[in-house]
């Protein structure tokens, strides 16, 4: 190879880069997911209702963008421990900066796909594309507030105060009502501009004057030592009525999750309270009309707190398996953990469902919750249950074969459930007694898996 | 105690492990060698009941691997060659987690955790995350992670990577109490000197078979040089001696 023909370092390491960030994007089950979290984020825009909505998209999808480009260009410059092989790379900081920027870039293509669909959902196409375009720029944006974040001069000043001036820009045009007459294109290009100008100028920025400093502040980030957060989390999990051996699993756990060492399952777990949007009660719904929307809204969140327990949670507690193996029972205590995590947050989302009905309207539907509530609750801790004992049957090795079965496999359970809650819902219990079987199945495989790691 | 009889595992049409047998008494400790690929670490991992010999039986404080996992799990204290470490937990948070699998009691395993992490001079960093610690640092966590329960029988598989010479040295004494407190010991391990000082017998794998087992002495008795340290007995005992020779002489550094 001549020199002529030899590839930039910047290049072969954005090849690299990519080629790893490609196999998380275009997975296709990231795509069956990022689908049904679309459709969410659609219907939660559909659910505001105001004058300001054209407005209020972009510039809502815009800084909850800035917020995830943020903390990801934080994990990408200063957290991630490849960094320490890349940094010693003939790269230099501008180059590393280079390629942070690239991969965030990609990496934000979902949050700028949900923007959009919770713009389309909020106010049509204008909105869409106004929230798609924020979410794009918010890159350059995330990386310069964390570098101001890690800066020893005031940076955290600087950053507060955008925080503020960006909470009150959207306060403003979300309840502005006051504002007579303001055409909807002028609320759009008033709702996008905060953040493409932030972005633009972001991007400048970033250019001019970021190089330098970013190799100090890396060095001072791997200098620190890291106190992880949420330890307040620990003291709660303390207090759960468990025998320590699952207490501790639920510890792990929450604090992994907590910790941002499952994203998706982070993200679907935050995401599970918006169904209750998906319940549409005007005009006034008959009693069965209500009870299928209760039960649909119960499906959605339990279904993304499902696919969380189940795979996300498995996924988690792998790696340090042999720790785990070693110790008394595991798979009975590995799968109670589960379901103790499982029929936990599902109860919580069918009383929050349930809670939603009952407060709608100054209590109007209060008389029709006692018919509610052992249907959303059987089809909530049925789909629960079933995730996690079907993720832990089919452990194998690191992975878990029959994933994308989960998928397939799910809607049937609570597509069964539901009709039974409608048809005869003395018979939901029924549920529980068939899965015996599989749950002494789902304890058997883990007790007995061959752990080569 | 372990007892170890005929054992054999193979991974698809690959043997790991073939005939092996020997026993571990309680206050023992055997010193496990033998060459990369050689069948500690399956070894290890079937006693450890994470994977299942396809032939013979193990038993542990007399349970049956294979028969009564349970038992065995609850009176074993495993360090894997490459333990896994949550990198976003601290050091306390993690072998509390460990602790609590085995259910002692919170109180009782934050005393353990303040004397292993005061041993080892870890106090400032048991609120730190483990994913900036050092090899070394990790190690001591995963070998205190190993110990939290104090088990009867403990299974360490090379269990000084990465230590320093200090940290060896309080390692050796801590393999010594375990001889004293009664516990059996499995020490597989690449560092000679150390398995020499710290073992009470020595067991030779090689291509999965059991060469010889013994103390030192036996050894050299066995290979009929007395008084020969222990790497060449190892070396006289796996093969590789004359397999080494070979190799130098083919690569045109023989002597």
């Amino acid at each position: 190879m001549t020199a002529q023909d030899a590839v930039a370092p910047v290049d072969v390491a954005i090849a690299l880069r990519w080629r790893l960030v490609r196999d998380v994007l275009l997975d296709p089950f990231a795509w069956v997911g990022g689908v049904l979290i679309a459709a969410v984020a659609a219907r939660s825009g559909s659910a505001l209702t105001g004058e300001s909505l054209a407005a209020v998209a972009p510039l809502a999808a815009g800084l909850l963008a800035v917020t995830v480009a943020a903390l990801g260009a934080n994990a990408l410059l200063f957290e991630t421990a490849e960094n320490a092989l890349l940094r010693t790379q003939p790269l230099g900081p501008r180059g590393l900066l280079t390629v942070r920027r690239e991969e965030l870039g990609w990496w934000m293509h979902p949050v700028a796909l949900l923007a959009a669909a919770f713009g389309f959902g909020a106010a049509g196409l204008g909105a869409a594309a106004g929230a798609w375009v924020s979410a794009r720029l918010a890159t350059p944006v995330g990386i310069l507030l964390a570098l101001r974040l890690r800066s020893p001069r005031g940076g955290r000043g600087v950053v507060l105060g955008a925080v503020v001036v960006a909470a009150s820009a959207l306060g403003l045009l979300a309840f502005g009502r006051g504002v007579p007459d303001v055409p909807p294109t002028a609320l759009l290009l008033a709702g996008a501009a905060p953040t493409v100008l932030l972005g633009l100028a972001a991007g400048r920025l970033l250019d001019a004057s970021w190089d330098a400093r970013y190799e100090g502040l890396a060095s001072d980030a791997l200098a620190a030592p890291s106190r992880p957060r949420g330890r307040m989390l620990v003291g709660a999990a303390r207090l759960l009525p468990l025998p320590a051996p699952l207490r501790v699993r639920v510890t792990r756990d929450l604090l992994l999750l907590a910790r941002g060492a499952d994203g998706r399952g982070a993200l679907l777990l935050l995401l599970a309270p918006l169904s209750v949007l998906a319940i549409d009660l005007d005009p006034t719904p008959t009693a069965g009309q209500l009870l299928w929307r209760a039960l649909s809204a119960a499906a959605m969140g339990a279904g993304a707190i499902a696919y969380a327990v189940g795979p996300g949670v498995h996924r988690l507690r792998v790696a340090v398996l042999p720790w785990a193996r070693t110790a008394p029972h595991p798979g009975r205590r590995a799968l109670s953990a589960g379901l103790a995590w499982g029929l936990g947050l599902a109860t919580a989302h069918g009383l929050w469902v349930l809670a939603w009905i009952g407060l709608a309207r100054g209590g109007w539907f209060l008389a029709d919750l006692p018919a509610l509530i052992g249907p959303v609750l059987g089809l909530e801790l049925a789909m629960a249950h079933f995730s996690v004992t079907f993720s832990l049957t089919r452990a194998s090795g690191r992975s878990l074969i029959g994933e994308g079965m989960l998928i397939f496999a799910l809607p049937v359970v609570a597509i069964s459930i539901a009709l039974a809650g409608v048809l005869a819902p003395y018979l939901i219990p029924l549920y529980f007694l068939v899965t015996v079987k599989m749950m002494r199945d789902a304890a058997v495989r883990i007790d007995n898996l061959e752990v080569t790691w | 105690m372990i007892e170890v009889v005929d054992v054999g595992k193979s991974y698809g049409s690959k043997r790991a492990l073939g005939g092996v047998s020997f026993t571990v008494a309680p206050g023992e400790v055997l010193g496990l060698l033998g060459a990369n690929g050689s069948g500690k670490t399956t070894l290890n991992r079937c006693i450890a009941t994470l994977l299942r010999p396809d032939e013979g039986t193990i038993r542990v404080a007399g349970h049956d691997v294979r028969d009564e996992p349970d038992a065995v799990r609850a009176n074993i204290g495993y360090l894997a060659e490459f333990p896994t470490l949550y990198p976003s937990l601290s050091a306390e948070e993690f072998l509390h987690f460990l602790a609590g699998l085995r259910g002692v009691s919170r109180a009782v395993a934050d005393e353990r955790i303040g004397r292993w992490l005061g041993l080892f001079e870890l106090e400032d960093a048991r609120r730190l995350a483990l994913g900036g610690f050092s090899q070394g640092m990790k190690r001591k966590i995963a070998l205190a992670g190993a110990l939290i329960a104090e088990p009867k029988v403990v299974l360490l598989d090379e269990p000084t990577n990465g230590l320093d010479p200090p940290s060896v040295f309080l390692f050796r004494q801590v393999i010594s109490k375990l001889r004293s407190d009664g516990c059996t010991v499995l020490l597989s391990s690449h560092v000679l000197p150390l398995v020499a000082q710290s073992c009470d017998r020595v067991a030779i794998l090689a291509n999965g078979e059991l060469q010889a087992v013994g103390t030192i002495e036996d050894l050299g008795v066995q290979a009929d040089r007395p008084g020969a340290d222990l790497e060449a007995l190892f070396l006289h005992h796996s093969g590789l001696d004359r397999a080494m020779l070979e190799r130098l002489a083919d690569a045109g550094l023989g002597t």
